[in-house]
């Protein structure tokens, strides 16, 4: 038999109910430990399943990866979808090649560019769960756009632990969007010597540089970009297309 | 969602499948894994990452963009693989993180907090409270116990099916049918883990 309250449970998390019979499950729950104690089982439970589920997917994952090898699959379509597929091509390449042409003739300067690639790869911060709880806040301040006070934040964890890597490159980051152009490059001048798996700090002078354009700049930055793409730096493939962009 | 713009054909149509049901939902989802399976080896090659650790990351990565795209959080502002590359870059982060500051828990516990946002802040906090007294070892232990039917239907919600899509694929009459036999498997996992939990 199924419980009345697990029914009634069900309904709220649905959506199933109206604004006042949502303002009684909420006083039932904080009057009633018992009912409290099933909102959570009901809610456990489904995290439990979710996990279930996404275990078996990644099983099927692995089994998809370990049977192509780790080669990438191309799905065959049909001829109808082929010929669909062909002419959206040939759009997207009418489209492409006025962008293009529009892109040429607008001739974009290297703050342009450098202002796409902060949009596009620095938008936001990643944010971990955990004990940093500092940085956290730090970053948070950052992908509200509140640059100046996340700089003060990084600062104040990079003055108790120089040795730090992402409050480096997170601060650098904040000073490059307020603009303070010679803070930023401090900061990603410090970062350029970690050790790190992954270390954009070269890319990031060379964008700092291109967004301040000053004379010499764009020189300068061309050369830090060339050295990330010969060295294989962090940040190869935007390295070399943003080469292309400013020949 | 609006995914216009930035998406090629062949993406739209992975998007369209992944809001389906059943097989085409399915392959869908292999269809996405593997049109950027190769984050794999850039992973690897680029962060250093460990084969196993790379697929990990990457396989989290797209049961990541699943469930946003089925929530509608994508909004198709950017073309698919950018989007995916972001989500795979932060989480190639947090993984480099944790494993540099030893921060990788074996025994990681599990949370509901995302699921509470229907309630209001004390409910929330009375919730939460409590489910912070889940054993779900025991709990996950018992789902596996329930009986294959059971443990389906319970993915499926789970994983975010409606009960009328769940009639669908487990072959079912109707969506009322599905939740009445969800609602008696729930019952019968709670009777399983009680005498667990009261221990």
């Amino acid at each position: 038999m199924i419980d009345d309250k697990m029914q009634y449970i069900d309904d709220f998390f649905e959506g199933r109910m109206s604004g006042d019979e949502v303002s009684r499950f909420e006083e039932k729950i904080n009057s009633d430990p018992s009912f409290a104690a099933d909102v959570a089982f009901y809610l456990s439970s489904k995290q439990v399943a979710r996990e279930l589920a996404a275990e078996e997917k990644k099983k099927r994952f692995k089994e998809l990866y370990t049977s192509t090898n780790g080669h990438h699959v191309e799905v065959k379509t049909g001829k109808v979808r082929q010929i669909r597929y062909a002419m959206y091509s040939a759009l997207a390449a009418a489209v492409i090649t006025a962008i293009v042409w529009m892109a040429i003739y607008r001739n974009d300067s290297p703050t342009d560019y450098a202002n796409r690639y902060i949009k596009d790869h620095h938008s936001m911060i990643s944010v971990t769960m955990g004990k940093e709880g500092e940085i956290q806040k730090a970053a948070d301040l950052y992908n509200k756009g509140q640059y100046t006070a996340a700089l003060t934040a990084f600062e104040n964890i990079i003055s108790k632990d120089s040795t730090l890597f992402y409050p480096l490159e997170y601060a650098g980051l904040a000073a490059l969007r307020i603009p303070d152009y010679e803070k930023a490059l401090r900061y990603f001048s410090r970062l350029e010597k970690f050790h790190a798996y992954s270390n954009p700090a070269v890319i990031l002078q060379a964008i700092t540089l291109m967004k301040r354009n000053q004379h010499g700049d764009k020189q300068e930055a061309k050369a830090l970009l060339k050295r990330v793409a010969d060295q294989d730096l962090d940040g190869k493939e935007d390295a070399v297309d943003l080469l292309k962009k400013m020949d | 969602m609006n995914t216009t713009s930035f998406l090629h054909a062949a993406e739209r149509e992975i998007i369209n499948g992944l809001l389906e049901t059943g097989t085409s939902r399915r392959k869908s989802e292999e269809q996405l894994f593997n049109r950027f399976a190769y984050f794999i080896n850039e992973g690897m090659h680029k962060q250093g990452l460990l084969q196993e650790q790379a697929f990990d990351v990457y396989a989290d990565t797209v049961l990541s963009a699943i469930e946003k795209i089925r929530n509608g959080s994508f909004e198709g502002r950017s073309s698919l693989k950018t989007w995916m590359y972001q989500i795979f870059h932060n989480k190639t982060v947090d993984l480099l993180r944790k494993t540099s500051t030893n921060k990788y828990s074996v025994n990681r516990t599990l949370s509901i907090t995302d699921m509470l946002t229907q309630l209001s802040d004390p409910s929330k906090s009375v919730v939460q409270h409590m489910a912070e007294q889940t054993d779900w070892e025991a709990l996950r232990q018992k789902l596996t116990q329930i009986g294959d039917n059971c443990q389906q239907m319970l993915l499926q919600w789970a994983d975010g099916c409606s009960d009328k899509e769940i009639a669908e694929t487990m072959g079912y009459k109707t969506a009322d049918v599905v939740k009445t036999s969800r609602l008696r498997c729930l019952e019968k996992l709670r009777q399983l883990y009680k005498p667990t939990n009261q221990q």
